[in-house]
């Protein structure tokens, strides 16, 4: 009952505007060894609600991409290319604004939740700062959520409706004046995260609240840091290699707590993983980057049943299967490419079985095969 | 506390031992002898205090160091700790004292004074390290970076007394109004000085810091005197204190900016203000607190030379005539306080630790 | 089936190994003026200090010439002094100190003397860090904690108030100051290579050397002691400029065994009292003692710098 807002979710409509949307994002870092073309025009489609898993090796330019999604890149860098973010640009504005959109739209989840987690601030305080420091832009969300609440309760006696009459109409003074005080929000803060910490299943989240980093367990700390993320209502959930730090147990227990979220959230998610395993358990559509480009993009299904690329073909044969006897564990030969000094025309070639003469002259654009099934190979054209 | 009281008994068996070890018995006489005693009387004391054997005959055979004499060190200790305990650390052997003054009060007269620029150099190092070593971190390899980098690292190498000297010729010397120098270089009231007021009246002692006192007492020309005269001892003294922390704070301010979870704050929407105080600083501080104890210890020991070039009337001072002369209840004395300070000071850095980190309570 | 040929396959990389890791530290050490500023002045002055005996006669700081002191004459340069006697026209480039000699002479073979004293702590007190501070780390347990709690004595006291009260029992000698500052300084050694030692031990290599069956002596001196080397050679460093500090400062408070003897600290108690009569007495040795110092903490500096980003990866 009480947790009305956090269950509605409208399904997906075919047609929609998508809710990100990446065009030919190109990102180098400038190094004293060099520069290094880490993004070579990347596209990628975050449709509304849905779960998009982006796979591929260390070093292929995932992590790259979300940072930049965010704005996070470090000062070294030469950003080019379109962010649309329901429509709006991110990759034209400025540091402050991408401050604001970092607040309001995009949330993101790292990997280790001991090193991402501040060791001497409280976990909870940690998860609601933004909320209090911010207040002002948050003060809808906070405020809302209790208004909510408070229509939600189930008639009591008259001292009580009195009490929440008057909290009622506080709020929406609050509301109206656009001045909410610091304390009022850490209060209301609060309550949301708490409401947020059982929501990703965390045993006795009052006590959570309060405690340190250090005294969670690993799967504990990466569900607060999921609750971190939610807790502002995000756009678009940016999960980089969340389960990567953790032993498989907890690893299937947090892509199940993902799998129960998409449909109580109202959130868009991009998964970043090296592993197939974890896009295949939650993911409805999966994008393969290697070496910073997108070489495959399609439905989860329809990229185990029938991979295009030949690195993808790899990576599918890479991983061992306890229904097939063999003898040799197949693998891609080679190692990842130094950026500094990347392969002329498909970055794959060096590395691909399948490659031809065309391969190292030109660079692949992305063809779609079938629809919703898009591939950057010259076999396929281009 | 148990530490307080064993590092305080080794130190003073060392001390002790060492001192009354090695010198001849007279220097551990020499504080409890009055200019009156006669020979037998001394002899008495001598064995009284245990410093000669009951069956030494006369005090001549005492100082030819007569092998009858000789009396065992560990009785000499007890005695020694007795009247301690009593807070008597017989008469002080300085210069100009010999057998008039008690230890006891020349040293507790001159304490606050070295108190006063003690005080004061921390306060100085702290205010100023901070902020420099956070500009530095935050503007790294930007302009004020370098600036500070260079100053800190050459103000850790000047010698203290030199520097002292230089501040001294520059502004008594160099920078003077009408043929007299801008500040007065010397001693703890500042009156022959183009700023400062040529007769500030008398204060009432009560803390016994003329800079407290003169406040208290409402004479605030004996104020600004008083503080005249310890801008430039406190300048020379934490400028080495300084240039240290300054680096260790913008090494640890890097150091924790370079961290992940800085990065989930701001990706959190935090302001850059907020990132950098409430989650890089809290992180930062804390190899800088550790610190602090060397920063103190290294505070009392430039106090010496701090106070003999400006001719301060502090304890530093008198330790140095103390050791000419080989005053040993003085440098005794001297070793306890200073060792008791430290300690104290090194237990309230842990406790400042503990609250800062929650991860060593547990 | 490819159809390129192997080399085409593999993409260009750096050459990894020692080799390039020193031509690359080499590369990074060309980079850092500030460093390479620090090491010319520290070699410069090692050099100074070796070559001071050829350059001025080593018994010139027993002469005294108290017709010529306190004078001063450099045409460049000049203080807001009254009534300087000038030297009658020889030349001294820095004046002449209380006892009539050449100002730049005592300097120059004051430079031997800190050098010597300085290096002889340094290594020495190394030398017993090295020793008890990995026994305290290897051994553990007791052994830790006896010597953490005599280190513990000996930080509850001032070094320098310590050096005071050794020189005041053991007499002012040359000797007795080395030992007085070697005293002070080798809890700092102690600890920094305990707890150097103690986070290698912890390394799987260790564990691995251990149940091999290697003696804890072949694993301390051939495989711990050399990871851990780098911090202590940079502390080694900076602290030549420190205890340069450290001794000369009580040469300066008068525990020197002679007051004619040249020794940059010991120049300085000369200039007390002639502060505002004869300045240049306190100027040039301890601008001396700062270009050294600086020399040794901008070389100690940069050999973290360029060494420690290289640890990282």
């Amino acid at each position: 009952m009480r947790e009305s807002k956090l269950l509605e979710s409208p399904k997906t409509l075919a047609g929609e505007t998508p809710v990100l949307e990446v065009r030919d994002l190109r990102v180098v870092f400038h190094t004293y060894a060099g520069d290094v073309k880490a993004l070579d025009g990347v596209d990628l489609t975050l449709r509304r609600h849905e779960i998009l898993g982006v796979v591929g090796e260390s070093g292929c330019g995932k992590s790259v991409t979300a940072l930049a999604i965010a704005g996070l890149l470090p000062e070294n860098t030469t950003v080019s290319g379109q962010i649309l973010l329901d429509g709006r640009n991110l990759s034209e504005l400025g540091k402050e604004e991408m401050r604001q959109v970092r607040l309001k739209d995009v949330a993101q989840v790292f990997q280790d939740p001991m090193t991402y987690l501040n060791p001497v601030l409280q976990v909870g305080f940690q998860i609601i700062e933004a909320l209090i420091t911010e207040r002002r832009i948050y003060e809808k969300l906070l405020i809302d959520q209790r208004l909510q609440e408070i229509d939600q309760i189930e008639k009591q006696d008259t001292n009580t409706m009195q009490t929440l009459e008057k909290e009622r109409a506080s709020l929406q003074a609050s509301l109206q004046s656009g001045a909410i005080s610091k304390g009022q929000a850490r209060e209301l803060a609060r309550d949301i995260a708490i409401q947020y910490l059982k929501l990703v299943r965390l045993p006795e989240p009052e006590r959570v609240f309060k405690m340190y980093p250090f005294e969670l367990s690993g799967g504990m700390r990466q569900r607060a840091m999921i609750a971190m993320a939610l807790v502002k209502r995000p756009k678009v959930l940016l999960a980089d290699e969340i389960t990567t730090a953790l032993d498989v147990t907890v690893q299937a227990q947090i892509l199940a707590l993902l799998r129960e979220l998409r449909d109580k959230i109202d959130a868009s998610i991009v998964l970043i993983t090296h592993d197939l395993g974890v896009v295949s358990e939650v993911c409805d559509r999966v994008a393969v980057m290697y070496a910073g480009n997108v070489v495959e993009v399609a439905d989860l299904h329809e990229l185990f049943k029938n991979p295009l690329h030949p690195y993808t073909q790899g990576l599918m044969a890479a991983v061992p299967r306890p229904d097939r006897s063999t003898v040799k564990l197949e693998s891609i030969k080679g190692s990842v490419p130094d950026l500094i000094y990347p392969p002329s025309g498909c970055r794959f070639h060096p590395r691909c079985p399948k490659a031809f003469a065309a391969c190292p002259q030109r660079k692949p654009p992305p063809i779609e095969v079938s629809k919703g099934h898009q591939v950057e190979c010259l076999l396929y054209g281009g | 506390m148990f530490l307080l009281i064993f590092v305080l008994v080794a130190i003073s068996l060392i001390v002790f031992y060492l001192a009354r070890g090695v010198l001849p018995p007279e220097y551990s006489l020499a504080p409890y002898i009055t200019p009156r005693m006669s020979d037998a009387q001394k002899l008495q004391l001598a064995q009284s205090l245990g410093v000669a054997a009951a069956s030494c005959p006369s005090y001549q055979a005492f100082s030819s160091h007569d092998p009858q004499c000789l009396a065992p060190l560990w009785g000499q200790y007890v005695g020694w700790l007795g009247l301690i305990a009593q807070g008597n650390w017989g008469y002080s052997q300085l210069p100009g004292l010999a057998g008039t003054a008690k230890t006891w009060d020349v040293f507790s007269g001159r304490f606050p004074y070295t108190a006063q620029i003690a005080i004061g150099a921390s306060i100085v190092t702290f205010l100023i390290a901070f902020p420099m070593g956070i500009i530095s971190a935050t503007r790294n390899n930007k302009l004020p970076d370098h600036a500070s980098r260079i100053t800190s690292l050459v103000g850790y190498s000047l010698p203290t007394y030199w520097f002292g000297y230089m501040l001294q010729i520059l502004f008594v010397l160099y920078f003077a109004i009408g043929g007299r120098g801008l500040l007065q270089g010397s001693g703890s009231l500042a009156t022959q000085c183009a700023l400062c007021f040529a007769s500030p009246g008398t204060i009432n002692s009560i803390t016994g810091m003329p800079i407290l006192d003169s406040i208290l007492s409402g004479n605030l020309p004996y104020f600004w005197d008083s503080f005249l005269s310890t801008i430039l001892p406190i300048l020379t003294l934490a400028l080495g204190t300084l240039s240290a922390l300054t680096r260790i704070v913008r090494s640890s301010m890097m150091e924790a900016l370079r961290q992940d979870y800085i990065l989930l704050a701001r990706s959190k929407g935090l302001r850059e203000r907020i990132v950098v105080y409430r989650h890089a600083l809290r992180n930062a501080m804390l190899p800088a607190i550790t610190v602090s104890g060397l920063i103190f210890s290294f505070l009392l020991g430039g106090v010496v030379l701090v106070e003999t070039v400006f001719a301060y009337p502090g304890i530093g001072q008198a330790v140095v005539s103390a050791s000419l002369v080989v005053d040993i209840n003085f440098l005794e004395l001297y070793v306890l306080v200073t060792a008791t300070i430290l300690v104290i000071t090194n237990l309230c850095v842990d406790i400042i630790y503990a609250v800062l980190d929650p991860r060593i309570r547990y | 089936m490819s159809n390129l040929t192997e080399t085409e396959q593999v993409s260009g990389r750096a050459l990894t190994g020692r080799k390039a890791e020193l031509r690359h530290a080499y590369v990074l050490y060309k980079q850092n003026p500030v460093v390479v500023a620090g090491s010319i002045i520290a070699v410069g002055s090692i050099v100074l200090a070796l070559l001071s005996g050829f350059i001025v006669d080593p018994n010139l700081w027993h002469v005294q010439r108290l017709d010529w002191r306190l004078c001063w004459n450099n045409p460049v340069f000049s203080w807001p002094v009254a009534n300087i006697f000038n030297c009658s026209g020889a030349t001294y480039p820095l004046g002449t100190d209380a006892y009539g000699r050449d100002l730049l002479q005592m300097i120059i073979l004051a430079l031997p003397l800190d050098m010597e004293i300085s290096l002889t702590i340094v290594i020495l007190g190394t030398l017993i860090g090295v020793a008890l501070g990995s026994l305290a780390a290897y051994a553990g347990g007791k052994i830790d904690e006896v010597i953490l709690r005599i280190t513990d004595v000996f930080f509850a006291i001032p070094g320098l108030v310590l050096a005071i009260v050794l020189m005041t029992i053991l007499g002012r000698t040359i000797m007795n100051l080395t030992i007085a500052v070697l005293i002070t300084w080798w809890p700092f050694y102690v600890r920094l290579i305990r707890s150097q030692v103690l986070s290698e031990k912890e390394r799987p290599y260790v564990e691995a050397l251990r149940s091999t069956g290697a003696s804890p002596i072949r694993i301390l001196f051939l495989h711990i002691l050399p990871n851990t080397i780098y911090p202590v050679i940079v502390q080694m460093t900076l602290d030549i400029g420190n205890v340069i500090l450290t001794f000369s400062a009580l040469m300066f408070l008068g525990f020197s065994p002679n007051p004619l003897l040249p020794e940059l600290g010991n120049l300085v108690t000369d200039g007390i009292n002639y502060v505002f009569t004869a300045p240049w007495l306190i100027v040039f040795p301890g601008l001396t003692i700062v270009i050294v110092v600086l020399g040794f903490n901008l070389l100690g500096d940069g050999i973290r710098d360029v060494l420690d980003p290289r640890l990282r990866r």
